[in-house]
C-alpha cells in the first residue's frame, strides 16, 4: 500500500492543479445539468460548456499518460524518474491507468447523471463513461508501450481515437444493446492493461529497439564517408529543420486520418444521391453513403487538425520545466523575425502536403469506390459497379470546378491559419498563456452569449444577425487595439519595423479582401437564405465581412516573432 | 589597445529575489583564454547566456564584438562557436545532417576541416545524434562549434561528466584555436586543472560576484601558502590583512596569504613572527581558499 499511496502522490503533486480545476468544471456543469434540461440551455452556452468539458477530458488525458518524451518518440513516454522507485512494474503501470479510468469514468458518469435527473430522456447511463475511459487506457498504452518505430504514437492515436468513434457509432446505428457495449469497452481497457504493463515493464529494463531505416552493422565503415554539402543557404537549412521537426507531424496526422476512413468503404454500403449538382439526362450521380456522410466531415478535421498540430501536438522547440528554447534552437545565428517566419513558411507547407494527401486519397476514392446513377424519380437506374470517377466527372462544369478549386484553397488557407494562430503562445515560453488563452478565449466567449441570453427582452430573440455582425466588428476594433498594444510592446526590440507592419497590413488586406470576393460569389444562396428570415442586406454583407476580417489573423501573426524575441532573449 | 572581445559593465541580474549576478564588470581582450571558475550556482552559466544574447542585461550592458548580442544575434552569435554541457544538440539529427545544416550558418564554414575532425573524433557521419554516447555527442558538438574557425569560443563547462580522452579533445581544440590566429576562448569549468593549463587569465565567480580576474601568472605569484612562527603562544589566529583562513594553533599558525609578499614579510615581522614555510599554489587550492574565505 505504501507503494501504491507514493505513486499517488507523486501523480497528485504534479498534477494537483489541473485535477482540481477540471473537478470545477465538471462539477459546475453537473450541476447546472441537473437543474436545467440539456434543451433548455441556450445552445452557445450549452456548446461552450460542452466544449470546457472535451478540455477537461483532454486535460485528465495529458495528466494521466504522463508524457515525458516527445510524441514523435519510438520509445516509451512513461516517465523515467518513477523507474527508479521501489514499486513493482505492475502497480507503476496499473495503478496510474486504473486511478485515471476511474476518474474518467466517474466524472462522464456524474455529468450523465445530472443529465438524466433533469428530465432528458434516452440517456445511454453507461457506455458513454466507458468509452471516455477506454479512450483514455488505450491511449496510456499506446504512449507507455515503446513500439520502437518514431511518430507510430501520433498514428495508432488517431487509429484508435477514430477507431474506437466509428466502432460506437456503428454500434449505435445498429442498436448494439448497451450492455453487449460496455463489454466491449471493458474488453478494451483489460487489453490496454496487458499492452501498458508489458509496455512499462519493456522499458524499464531498457528493453527497447527504435526501427531505423538502414540498419547497417556498428562501427565505422572502412570507407571513406560520402561527401557532405550544405544547405544553400540559412533559410533552406532552417526550412528543413523546421519541416523535419514540425513539418510533417500534419501529413502523417492526414495521412492516418485518410487511411482510417477509407478502411469502411470496403464494407457493402447503401447509396445516396448528390442532388447539389444539376441531373443530366434527368439523372443524378449516386456516392456511397458513408462517403457522402463522411467526406465533408474529414474536410474539416484536417484544419483541426491543424490547430491541435499548430498548439504544441508535435517536437517542441522549448524544455520541460523553464519553458526556455532549447539552446542549440537559440543559439542560431539568425534574426528572430527570420525564425519565425520559417515556422510559418513551415506551416504553409506543411498545410499544402496535408491538403495534397487528401486530393490523392480523394482520387484514390474517386477510382476504387463504386457509384452509379438515381432518377429525379427516385427509380434506381444503372447497378452500382461504375468507378466514382466514371459517374462524378460527367457532372462538374467549369462552374462547379472553379468553385471547388475556391473551396479547396479556402480550406488550405484555414488550414494554414489554424496552424499558425497557435505559434504566438507556444513561442512564449509562458504556460499561462499557452492554456490561458484559449480556455480564457472560451470563458469570456461563453460569458457574453450567457450575458445576451439572461438580458434578451421576452418574446424575442437573443441572437439576431445585427447583434452577430456588431459583434464582429467590435472583435475586428478588438484587433485594432490588440495590434497597437503589441506595437508598443515591442518598442525598442528592433523585432517589427514600421516597414514590417506596413507588408503585414497590406498583405492582410489583399488576403481579407481576396476571401470577402471568393465567399461573395461562393455563398449567393446561403445570404439570401439569411435575407428571407429577417437579415437586412446591409447587415448580412456587414456580417460576412466582419467575419472574414476577424477571422484572418493578423495581429497573432505578427505576435508570433515578438514572443519567440521575448522567449530567446529573457529579460 | 584592441576592441575587447566581450565587455561587460555593471551587469546584473535577479531571478525573482534571487540575485544571479551582481555588478560585474568583465574584460576579454582578443587573442586571450579565460577561465570562468565557480561553484555551483556561482552564476557563470548566466554571465555565457548573456554573453550569448539569451538572458537580456536588467541593469548594465553587454557588449561583444562590440554589439549588443541581444539586438544583432545574427552577426554577434555566427562568429561564436558555442558548446555546452547540456549539449542541447537535436537528438533526432544524424551527424552528417547536424553538419550540413550548421554549415549552413556560417559563411566561414571550412567543410574540409569539418571533415578533417569527423575523421580525427571517430564520428560516423551516418549514426544518430541520439545513438552516440556523451562523449561523441560533446565531439559532435566540438566539431560544429570550431569548424567555422569562430572569433570567440565560449565553452560552458564542456567536459563535465566526460571520459580523459574527450577531455584531452576538447582541450586539443582549444590549444589550437589559440594556434589558429590567436582567436579568443572563454570557457567555464570546474577542472580547475584544465583551466591552469591553458588559461592565460581567470576569473573567480561566487554569488554572483567576481572575486578575482587577473592574469594567471599573477594570480599564481600572488597566492602563497605561508606557516607563521610566533615568539608566544596565541590564542587566536592573528589579523593579517590578505589572509584567505587560518589554521594551526599555540606558535605555529598557517595561512593562505593573497597579495604583495614584501607586504606579508613586512606585516609577520610587526606581529613579531617569521615565515617558516612558504610554497605556491594549485588554481584547486586558491579556488579552494577564495570561495572558502568570501
Amino acid at each position: 500500500m505504501t507503494a501504491v499511496r507514493g505513486v499517488s502522490w507523486a501523480l497528485w503533486q504534479r498534477h494537483r492543479v489541473v485535477l482540481l480545476i477540471v473537478a470545477g468544471v465538471v462539477g459546475t456543469f453537473s450541476s447546472a445539468l441537473a437543474t436545467n434540461r440539456i434543451d433548455r440551455i441556450p445552445a452557445p452556452v450549452a456548446g461552450m460548456g460542452l466544449l470546457l468539458l472535451v478540455f477537461a477530458y483532454l486535460a485528465l488525458v495529458g495528466v494521466f499518460i504522463q508524457p515525458d518524451a516527445d510524441v514523435a518518440t519510438g520509445g516509451s513516454s512513461y516517465p523515467v524518474h518513477l523507474f527508479v522507485l521501489p514499486v513493482r512494474t505492475w502497480i507503476l503501470a496499473l495503478w496510474p491507468m486504473l486511478v485515471g479510468t476511474a476518474a474518467v469514468f466517474l466524472a462522464a458518469e456524474s455529468v450523465l447523471l445530472a443529465d438524466k435527473s433533469s428530465g432528458t430522456e434516452a440517456v445511454p447511463l453507461w457506455w458513454p463513461a466507458l468509452f471516455a475511459s477506454a479512450l483514455l487506457a488505450g491511449l496510456q498504452a499506446i504512449f507507455w508501450y515503446p513500439l520502437g518505430i518514431p511518430y507510430s504514437k501520433l498514428v495508432l492515436t488517431f487509429l484508435h481515437i477514430g477507431g474506437l468513434a466509428v466502432a460506437a457509432g456503428l454500434a449505435v446505428s445498429y442498436r448494439v444493446g448497451e450492455g453487449l457495449m460496455c463489454a466491449g469497452l471493458l474488453g478494451i481497457i483489460a487489453v490496454s492493461a496487458v499492452i501498458a504493463s508489458i509496455g512499462v515493464s519493456r522499458a524499464r529494463r531498457g528493453d527497447i529497439r527504435i526501427f531505423e531505416l538502414d540498419r547497417r552493422p556498428s562501427g565505422l565503415s572502412l570507407q571513406a564517408p560520402a561527401p557532405i554539402r550544405a544547405y544553400p543557404g540559412s533559410g533552406p537549412a532552417q526550412s528543413w529543420y523546421e519541416w523535419r521537426l514540425h513539418g510533417i507531424i500534419l501529413p502523417m496526422m492526414v495521412a492516418a486520418l485518410f487511411g482510417l476512413f477509407c478502411i469502411p468503404l470496403t464494407v457493402k454500403d447503401t447509396y445516396t444521391p448528390v442532388t447539389l449538382v444539376a441531373p443530366l439526362g434527368g439523372l443524378y450521380p449516386t456516392i456511397p453513403t458513408y462517403v457522402a456522410t463522411y467526406l465533408p466531415l474529414l474536410f474539416v478535421l484536417v484544419p483541426f487538425a491543424a490547430w491541435i498540430v499548430g498548439c504544441g501536438a508535435k517536437r517542441t522547440d522549448v524544455k520541460r520545466g523553464d519553458h526556455t528554447f532549447h539552446l542549440f534552437f537559440a543559439t542560431r545565428p539568425s534574426s528572430d523575425r527570420t525564425l519565425a517566419a520559417q515556422k510559418l513558411w513551415c506551416a504553409a507547407k506543411s498545410s499544402a502536403v496535408a491538403w495534397f494527401l487528401v486530393l490523392l486519397g480523394l482520387a484514390a476514392i474517386l477510382a476504387g469506390a463504386r457509384g452509379g446513377y438515381q432518377s429525379v424519380g427516385q427509380d434506381y437506374v444503372a447497378p452500382y459497379r461504375l468507378p466514382l470517377s466514371t459517374v462524378i466527372l460527367p457532372y462538374l462544369d467549369e462552374t462547379t470546378v472553379l468553385r471547388s478549386v475556391a473551396i479547396l484553397a479556402l480550406l488550405i488557407l484555414w488550414t494554414w491559419r489554424n496552424y499558425a494562430v497557435g505559434f504566438w503562445t507556444e513561442l512564449s515560453g509562458s504556460l499561462w498563456l499557452r492554456y490561458g488563452y484559449p480556455i480564457g478565449g472560451l470563458l469570456v466567449a461563453s460569458g457574453v452569449f450567457t450575458l445576451l441570453y439572461w438580458t434578451a427582452r421576452p418574446g424575442e430573440s437573443w441572437l439576431s444577425f445585427s447583434l452577430l455582425a456588431g459583434a464582429f466588428w467590435v472583435c475586428v476594433l478588438a484587433k485594432g487595439v490588440g495590434l497597437l498594444a503589441l506595437l508598443r510592446y515591442q518598442r525598442g526590440t528592433g523585432v517589427l519595423t514600421p516597414r514590417i507592419v506596413a507588408r503585414a497590413l497590406a498583405s492582410y488586406a489583399a488576403v481579407s479582401g481576396a476571401i470577402i470576393l471568393v465567399l461573395f460569389a461562393l455563398t449567393g444562396i446561403v445570404r439570401s437564405d439569411f435575407m428571407s428570415i429577417g437579415g437586412s442586406p446591409l447587415v448580412i454583407d456587414s456580417l460576412f465581412v466582419g467575419a472574414v476580417l476577424f477571422w484572418v489573423p493578423l495581429v497573432r501573426l505578427l505576435a508570433a516573432p515578438v514572443m519567440l524575441h521575448h522567449n530567446r532573449h529573457r529579460s | 589597445m584592441e576592441e575587447p572581445i566581450i565587455e561587460i559593465k555593471g551587469l546584473t541580474r535577479r531571478f525573482g529575489r534571487n540575485t544571479a549576478l551582481n555588478d560585474i564588470d568583465l574584460t576579454v581582450r582578443p587573442g586571450i583564454v579565460m577561465g570562468l571558475v565557480g561553484e555551483n550556482g556561482a552564476g557563470k552559466t548566466t554571465l555565457i547566456k548573456h554573453v550569448l544574447g539569451l538572458l537580456c542585461a536588467q541593469e548594465g550592458s553587454v557588449r561583444v564584438f562590440g554589439k549588443d548580442p541581444v539586438a544583432n544575434p545574427e552577426s554577434v552569435l555566427s562568429q561564436i562557436g558555442y558548446l555546452s554541457e547540456e549539449g542541447d544538440l537535436p537528438m533526432w539529427m544524424r551527424v552528417r545532417e547536424l553538419i550540413r545544416y550548421a554549415a549552413a550558418f556560417y559563411p566561414t564554414w571550412d567543410m574540409d576541416y569539418a571533415q578533417r575532425l569527423l575523421r580525427e573524433f571517430s564520428l560516423d557521419p551516418d549514426a544518430k545524434l541520439s545513438k552516440l554516447s556523451k562523449g561523441q555527442r560533446s565531439r559532435a558538438g566540438l566539431l560544429v562549434a570550431m569548424a567555422y574557425r569562430p572569433q570567440l569560443l565560449l565553452l560552458d563547462e564542456p567536459s563535465s561528466g566526460l571520459d580523459p580522452i574527450v577531455r584531452r579533445d576538447i582541450l586539443g581544440a582549444i590549444i589550437r584555436t589559440i594556434a589558429d590566429d590567436g582567436r579568443t576562448v572563454l570557457f567555464s569549468s570546474h577542472l580547475l586543472s584544465e583551466v591552469e593549463r591553458v588559461s592565460d587569465r581567470i576569473a573567480i565567480l561566487k554569488s554572483g560576484r567576481i572575486l578575482l580576474n587577473d592574469t594567471l601568472e599573477n594570480v599564481k605569484q600572488r597566492h602563497v601558502r605561508v606557516t607563521l612562527l610566533f615568539s608566544a603562544a596565541r590564542e587566536s589566529p592573528p589579523d593579517l590583512e590578505g589572509s584567505l583562513g587560518w589554521s594551526g594553533g599555540k606558535r605555529e599558525w598557517s595561512t593562505t596569504y593573497f597579495g604583495p609578499i614584501t607586504q606579508l614579510e613586512a606585516a609577520a615581522a610587526a606581529m613579531g613572527a617569521r615565515i617558516v614555510d612558504r610554497h605556491g599554489l594549485s588554481l584547486d587550492e586558491i579556488f579552494v581558499a577564495q570561495v572558502g574565505a568570501a
